[in-house]
């Protein structure tokens, strides 16, 4: 009974390794992409009450704001444009929120620094969402009295509403008809579930009464923190993008360019890179199951996961030229799930040959299994280290040496086609880098953060190849003592596994984009 | 050995597989451009929720006859939005042989005339008098009576009152509603018009699984149909115009004592397509809902019959007898409180529900159909010896001999389900004693009735505008509330936070700890098994 | 003692990979330590100034309150469902469908015969353009109980997008049998006006509206609807008596505020009309009504404005194909109107039309062949589309613009004149062409 437990053991562990690297489809924003989501924190206190008040807009009503601000509906604005929009939204924003104290309306002046980025949405940069962070303050006339607040503005859009009202120093607030608190952390989480509704607050009243000591409950903590995620945030829900990502078109879209800023961003292309090999939905497990079950070197990994790079590089401007050359015929968001479907079909044809080349490997082996056997008590097969010389892996085994077992050999050429084709599949992440760049004409700049991006992608693969050799060395020399059995299969499964993941990456293209 | 190894192979590969399409989660946004007509369930103004008969207390020669139509009439709502159909035909039937059939139909039919059809008002000032010309809406009715198909008009042009609006709209709501009654030229007395429901129970009682705890006979249950209106239909009609014979029995023992009552409503039918264009929407009525005695839908018949009930005619009741016979309920019941329950066949429910009680609401060779059967020889009982549990309470004017508005119906069915009325039929039977016990703790209407035609009380008024959650707080699924529940735990405010707010980071962490997780899982597994083998490599080599 | 020890470390082994699986099969935001969202305070949402006319909030709350009680309550979780259903027609705010589905699965899970969860997942189906899935839906809901309407509804409504006519006629006699309501008459009325019987289809609607709804949307959608009917016959006074009448039970109905804009750009009134399409698309921006508000931009002249309102129409449907959804026949229409990209305007509704035959995919495949210049294979396409003699101006303009085209002079006055007669005012755009065109036809 223990062997097919070992077997589901050794599933499992691929099971999980594929569902942590498998692409997902791109996350909606999860309030819908025609949604304006508002969020107000009122802190009163101290004499006075700042409101933070957060406009994050969905793709599409981002889409018309940005037509509003210039004809091109490009992210690409001037310090002049922002800070003229942002200066005059202020303006028109205020005149939409009504704070009033003891029946008099206070006005709410424009402070601080506002803040203007565009997360990307759905389809990824080519549909940004918007988000502003607004600061206000008003003077109160006395340390205690009753104060409605109301926002009127966008009040038909449908979309999330959310006050909260937090005191100030030397102040306690009574019978708040809002939380102290938020749920979305000031837009950054949505999650509507079956159970509860989103919120659709647009007024709060309370009381404040003077209370000499008493430090404010959120000043320093809680709206601090959301306007710093305010300006670094992208959304949660855009599955794959992720913060460099942002930072980086966010660079591209700037005008002036320092030095300082270029080596920032070829930095954070690095670090986009190596965050992307981490992130689902590239080649790794490819890579991974490979190597596991092909008994590939070092170097094998290294020479994997660098053609992975050039091919990964190759297929996005490659997809680049076409997008931008073709887009009179075709659209481009239907380009990628036949891409994706096609590379993934090549992946499981390379597998279907893998398993075929290693079952007949493995009836060879089988059938010299005594011989094995005998080899296999010495167990001296190659690996990382200097095999000869006696090492310990890990807290739970006695010295010991590594040497190859069976006769599967890794040949250059699976190995260049299969780093070629799970390279192949369109990356969103670089595209968006480097349409973003061509778009903004700055094709040289686009190269440059391209090749760091690829060369952290690179970094990280040949690492996670180098970790699966060096895991798959210590897994092997173990089963290794307990029969030919195990090891003489896991490379067929890992070679199905290739198969049935390169069937389910064109499946998934396929059911995404063309199908339906 | 090969076969079974490649097999075994196979095998972890399809694990993976599934556990990898598992994986896979896709979160599509629907567009549509396509025409998505509405799929309605409900269809409130020809939904009818309650029926009621009984000898009228205040006029013993007279039975009273009421139908509810359109459930859960919030007053908070737009007033102009609850009214009877104007195509919906409404009946009430009477079957006073006992052989299933309608040989007495009382049709009302309405028709709204719109005064200003430019205004989204109600009314367009205070309406004084049932004939008020500041009434946008007026809605008026036609009474028909057919006697084994032969039709009598008894009135038309009855001008229903408005519904209640509130205070400054409708301020005088008694005397407009009284004015909506109407004498007919047969000497019966008509009344159409909004009205509190008079159903009073705990929904939750249906719910077993969540149902209280026994005794749930005294008190302590919510009453959900509290703060709702519904429309109602209510005809007073002289005892001697409903008997087989033309006179009234002179004893409850009498050939003629004996009627069955139950309500319809009708839409009509049309064909779709109709060679050459001819004129449509002239098709035959389809009846599409069906009321005799109270939950029977819910404590009887199968939720999957509920259509087909709804569009049968009590002579086909044969094929819903074995769903008397061995009610669900019962074994329910059984199950979840473990009260002894009659065994099946259940004839004591047969009596209840299809033929009526020998001796008291039979009729003689009666076809066994489903019919709210009332004994009008039955005198009603004096004020204070009256039983809401009706005759398992020894008040023989009470369900199930016809129903009075204020029989608890919800206690009465459980109880009666559980065999409480078994031993009427077979004496030597005792009835657990839980059985007595079964309640959904609702025992009274929220308003009390009024003593004379249409008894039903006057309807809720709307008072707090933008409340659309019952007094009691509780939001009910049709109400057409607004507001969410409070939920459980308090909400939001004092809710900690997790150090995991920016989730863009988290991402890659999250992934970075799964590989890790799953690396250190693998080395355990593996380094356990090394331990292991070792271990018993030594014992044996030992 | 060591054996213990190591078959402890083998069980911790499996047991953090069963934490990793589990970790990585769930879903991708949600995490996994934090607490569940609780609403906020109800009594701020009293005083929100935000009206909804919420029979689907209602049904949402309540079921939400039941399955407070009991999470696997079956038909609370297809009552959920159906009030998100209700609540993306209230809203136009396709978020809820999302929710919709996941209620309806979970109830379909708790109770395999669940009528409501599978017709509800009928209409999802629907909603998301997948009617061949819907069918498969109707179909098992109608074998359960073929007493129950619900099922036919979904069955007709997949019938009648692909191209089904026939059977889409016959199913709807079976469902108006079963239960004459707003639901039937509706779709009897689409019926009736595909197979050119406007009268007829004037009549089912008003019995529609007649009949209602438990929401008052309900209600509204069928005024709509009746205002559509009236305005493509050209009775512009009793569309617009229509459209109002639908406001007024379901105010701020961004539907009802299109169809007087319509209206309005009929009469003339041009400004009116464009505050009226800003107002629709102030609630929810819907394709539809951008497009209508960049022709109306067009006419008038301002080609920057329409332009906005066009990019913005290309921009959700980029988004529309990021999330999976398929917009090929909408886009398509949307392109040989501009007149833009028409090689993949004519792919787009040559993909569609492989997997349907309905009239109006026939009609788009004829446009953008028009646009592509092959009118012979438009002209087939275009006598796909006249094949039931539906009476539709816009139909009648493609077949008579086809036909001029084609050197049938004849043939396009005889069309452009109906299309003229059906409805003067069937397009801001296309009118003064039909007439530039009849006028160089010559009488």
């Amino acid at each position: 009974m223990r062997r097919p437990f070992r077997l589901i053991a050794c599933a499992l562990v691929l099971a999980v390794l594929a569902s942590a690297a498998l692409p997902r489809p791109a996350a909606a924003h999860p309030m819908g992409n025609f949604t304006i989501n508002h969020y107000s924190a009122l802190t009163v206190g101290a004499g006075r009450v700042d409101l933070l008040y957060v406009i994050d807009m969905a793709e599409i009503p981002a889409y018309q704001e940005l037509g509003a601000i210039r004809a091109d509906h490009n992210t690409d604005l001037t310090v002049a444009e922002r800070d003229m929009y942002l200066s005059s939204k202020a303006k028109d924003l205020a005149g939409g929120l009504h704070l009033i104290v003891d029946g008099a309306e206070l006005p709410l002046t424009p402070t601080g620094t506002p803040t203007l980025v565009f997360p990307p949405g759905a389809g990824g940069a080519a549909t940004p969402t918007l988000r502003m962070d607004l600061h206000y303050t008003a003077k109160l006339p006395a340390d205690h009295g009753s104060l409605t607040y109301s926002d009127s503005n966008y009040a038909e859009r449908i979309g999330w509403r959310e006050i909260i009202a937090q005191s100030g120093d030397n102040t306690a607030l009574r019978d708040a008809s809002v939380p102290a608190q938020d749920v979305s952390h000031a837009l950054t989480e949505y999650r509507p579930d079956l159970l509860s509704n989103p919120p659709l607050v647009s007024s709060a009243t309370l009381t404040f009464v003077a209370a000499p000591g008493a430090k404010g409950s959120s000043s320093d903590t809680q709206q601090a923190q959301a306007a710093q995620r305010g300006i670094t945030s992208t959304n949660n829900w855009a599955g794959q993008t992720n913060s460099a990502v942002t930072a980086l078109t966010d660079l591209l879209n700037r005008k002036e360019l320092p030095l300082e800023a270029l080596l920032f961003g070829l930095l954070l292309a690095f670090g986009a890179g190596a965050a992307h090999a981490l992130s689902p939905g590239h080649g790794k497990t490819v890579v991974a199951a490979y190597l596991v079950g092909s008994r590939g070197t070092g170097w094998h990994a290294v020479i994997l996961g660098v053609t992975v790079t050039i091919s990964h590089t190759i297929g996005v401007f490659a997809l680049g030229l076409i997008v931008l050359y073709a887009s009179e015929y075709i659209l481009p968001e239907q380009l990628y799930p036949w891409l994706g479907a096609s590379s993934g079909l090549l992946i499981a044809g390379m597998g279907v040959l893998m398993f075929w080349q290693r079952l007949s490997a493995w009836r060879r082996n089988t059938a010299n299994s005594t011989a094995a056997d005998v080899q296999a008590t010495n167990h001296d097969h190659e690996d990382l280290h200097d095999p000869t010389v006696p090492h310990t892996h890990g807290a739970f085994s006695r010295p010991h040496t590594h040497v190859a077992a069976d006769g599967q050999k890794v040949t250059m050429g699976n190995l260049l086609s299969l780093g070629i084709m799970g390279g192949i599949i369109p990356c969103p992440s670089a595209l968006i880098v480097l349409l973003g760049a061509v778009a903004y004409h700055k094709v040289g700049l686009g190269l440059l953060l391209i090749l760091a991006f690829s060369l952290g992608l690179a970094a990280v693969l040949t690492a996670i190849g180098l970790a699966m050799v060096y895991g798959r060395g210590l897994a092997g020399r173990v089963k290794f003592n307990l029969s030919q059995s195990l090891l003489g299969r896991l490379p067929m499964a890992s070679a199905l596994a290739v198969s049935c993941l390169g069937l389910l990456i064109a499946y998934q293209a396929l059911h995404a984009g063309i199908t339906r | 050995m090969k076969v079974a190894r490649i097999g075994s192979t196979l095998l972890a590969s399809a694990v993976v597989l599934s556990l990898a399409v598992v994986g896979v989660r896709s979160t599509q946004v629907a567009a549509s451009s396509h025409r998505e007509a509405p799929m309605i369930i409900a269809d409130p103004q020809a939904d009818n929720t309650d029926v009621y008969a009984f000898v009228s207390p205040d006029k013993p020669d007279t039975v009273t006859m009421l139908a509810n139509f359109n459930p859960f009439e919030h007053p908070g709502n737009g007033p102009n939005f609850y009214r009877f159909g104007d195509d919906v035909l409404y009946e009430i039937h009477v079957d006073n042989v006992g052989d299933a059939q309608s040989h007495i139909t009382y049709q009302f039919k309405f028709t709204t005339q719109i005064a200003n059809p430019n205004t989204s008002d109600y009314t367009t000032g205070p309406i004084e008098k049932i004939d008020s010309a500041n009434l946008t809406f007026k809605q008026y009715y036609t009474v028909t009576r057919l006697d084994n198909g032969t039709a009598t008009t008894l009135g038309q042009n009855l001008l229903e009152p408005p519904a209640r609006v509130g205070p400054k709209a409708t301020p005088n709501y008694a005397a407009l509603s009284d004015a909506g009654i109407y004498s007919l030229n047969d000497g019966s007395k008509v009344f159409a018009g909004q009205a509190d429901d008079p159903f009073f129970l705990d929904f939750s009682i249906f719910d077993l699984l969540t149902v209280r705890k026994l005794p749930g006979n005294v008190g302590g249950g919510q009453d959900h149909l509290k703060g709702f209106n519904v429309h109602t239909i209510g005809i007073q009609v002289p005892i001697s115009r409903l008997t087989a014979d033309g006179s009234k029995p002179t004893a409850p023992t009498a050939a003629n004592a004996v009627i069955g009552i139950w309500s319809t409503t009708s839409r009509q039918t049309t064909r779709v397509l109709s060679p050459g264009k001819a004129p449509q929407g002239s098709g035959d009525y389809v009846q599409v809902s069906r009321l005799g005695h109270p939950l029977v839908n819910e404590s009887v018949i199968p939720m999957g019959m509920k259509d087909l009930f709804n569009s049968s005619q009590p002579a086909n009741d044969a094929q819903f007898l074995n769903y008397v016979t061995d009610p669900e309920l019962a074994k329910s019941l059984h199950k979840i409180y473990g009260i002894k329950v009659p065994p099946a066949p259940r004839d004591d429910l047969v009596a209840i529900y299809l033929t009526g009680i020998k001796g008291l609401t039979m009729p003689a060779n009666v076809k066994p159909s489903e019919e709210l059967r009332l004994n009008v020889g039955v005198p009603p009982t004096a004020p204070g010896k009256i039983s809401n549990l009706g005759v398992i309470g020894g008040d023989l004017a009470g369900f199930p001999n016809g129903r009075r508005l204020a029989d608890d119906i919800p206690d009465i069915s459980f109880k009666a389900v559980a065999g409480v009325a078994y031993p009427l039929f077979h004496a030597d039977y005792t009835p657990d004693p839980l059985a007595a016990q079964l309640g959904d703790g609702v025992d009274a209407n929220d308003l009390p009735f009024r003593t004379s035609f249409p008894y039903v009380a006057y309807p809720h008024e709307n008072t707090i505008n933008d409340s659309f959650v019952n007094p009691d707080g509780d939001v009910i699924g049709a109400g057409g509330s607004s507001n969410p529940p409070p939920a459980a735990g308090g909400g939001t405010p004092g809710m900690p936070r997790t150090g995991a707010t920016d989730n863009s980071h988290l991402a890659d962490f999250y992934n970075l700890l799964l590989a890790a997780l799953a690396a250190v899982g693998g080395l355990t597994l593996v380094g356990g098994y090394a331990m292991r083998r070792r271990t018993a490599d030594s014992a044996t080599h030992k | 003692m060591r054996v213990f020890s190591s078959r402890f470390t083998l069980m911790i082994g499996v047991a953090l990979l069963l934490v990793a699986g589990s970790l990585a099969l769930a879903p991708a935001v949600v995490h996994p330590a934090d607490p569940p969202v609780a609403i906020a305070d109800p009594a701020s949402i009293v005083g929100s100034g935000i009206t909804t006319n919420g029979y689907a909030d209602g049904v949402i709350a309540g079921a939400q309150a039941r399955l407070q009680k009991r999470a696997d309550d079956s038909s609370a979780l297809s009552d959920l469902g159906l009030g998100y259903l209700q609540k993306a027609r209230e809203t136009a705010d396709p978020t809820f469908y999302g929710q919709a589905e996941k209620a309806l699965q979970q109830a379909l899970a708790a109770r395999s015969s669940n009528l409501d969860a599978l017709g509800g997942l009928g209409s999802m189906a629907l909603a998301r353009h997948q009617f061949h899935d819907a069918l498969v839906w109707g179909h098992k809901a109608q074998a359960l109980n073929p007493q129950r309407a619900y099922a036919y509804g979904v069955i007709a409504d997949a019938q009648t997008e692909l191209g089904d006519y026939d059977g889409a006629v016959e199913t709807l006699q079976k469902m108006v049998n079963l239960r004459p309501d707003l639901s039937s008459y509706s779709r009897i009325s689409y019926a009736r006006e595909l197979h050119g019987d406007v009268d007829g289809a004037i009549t089912a609607m008003q019995q529609a509206v007649e009949a209602g709804g438990p929401a008052p949307e309900n209600h509204s959608w069928a005024q709509v609807q009746l205002g559509n009917l009236y305005f493509n016959s050209g009775r512009l006074a009793e569309a617009e008596q229509a459209y109002n009448a639908a406001l007024i039970a379901y105010p701020g109905y961004l539907h009802a505020r299109a169809g007087l804009a319509q209206v309005r750009a009929a009469q003339g009134r041009t400004a009116e009309a464009i505050t009226l399409y800003k107002q629709a698309i102030a609630v929810v921006p819907l394709p539809q009504y951008l497009s209508a508000l960049g022709d109306l931009y067009t006419a008038t002249g301002a080609g920057v404005a329409a332009g906005l309102q066009y990019d913005t129409v290309s921009q959700i449907f980029r988004l529309f194909a990021a999330n999976g959804v398929e917009v090929n026949i909408e886009q398509a229409a949307f392109l040989a109107d501009r007149d833009q990209q028409t090689a993949t305007a004519v792919r787009l509704a040559q993909t569609a039309a492989a997997g349907r035959t309905d009239i109006h995919t026939q009609d788009t495949l004829a446009w953008t062949l028009y646009r592509a210049g092959q009118y012979p294979a438009a002209q087939e396409a275009i006598n796909q589309a006249t094949r039931l003699g539906t009476r539709n101006a816009l139909i009648l303009f493609h077949q008579g613009m086809i036909a001029g085209k084609l050197g049938d002079s004849t043939a396009a006055r005889k069309y452009l004149g109906a299309a003229l007669a059906v409805n003067p005012f069937f397009s801001v755009i296309y009118v003064p062409q039909a007439k530039v065109a009849l006028d160089s036809l010559g009488k």
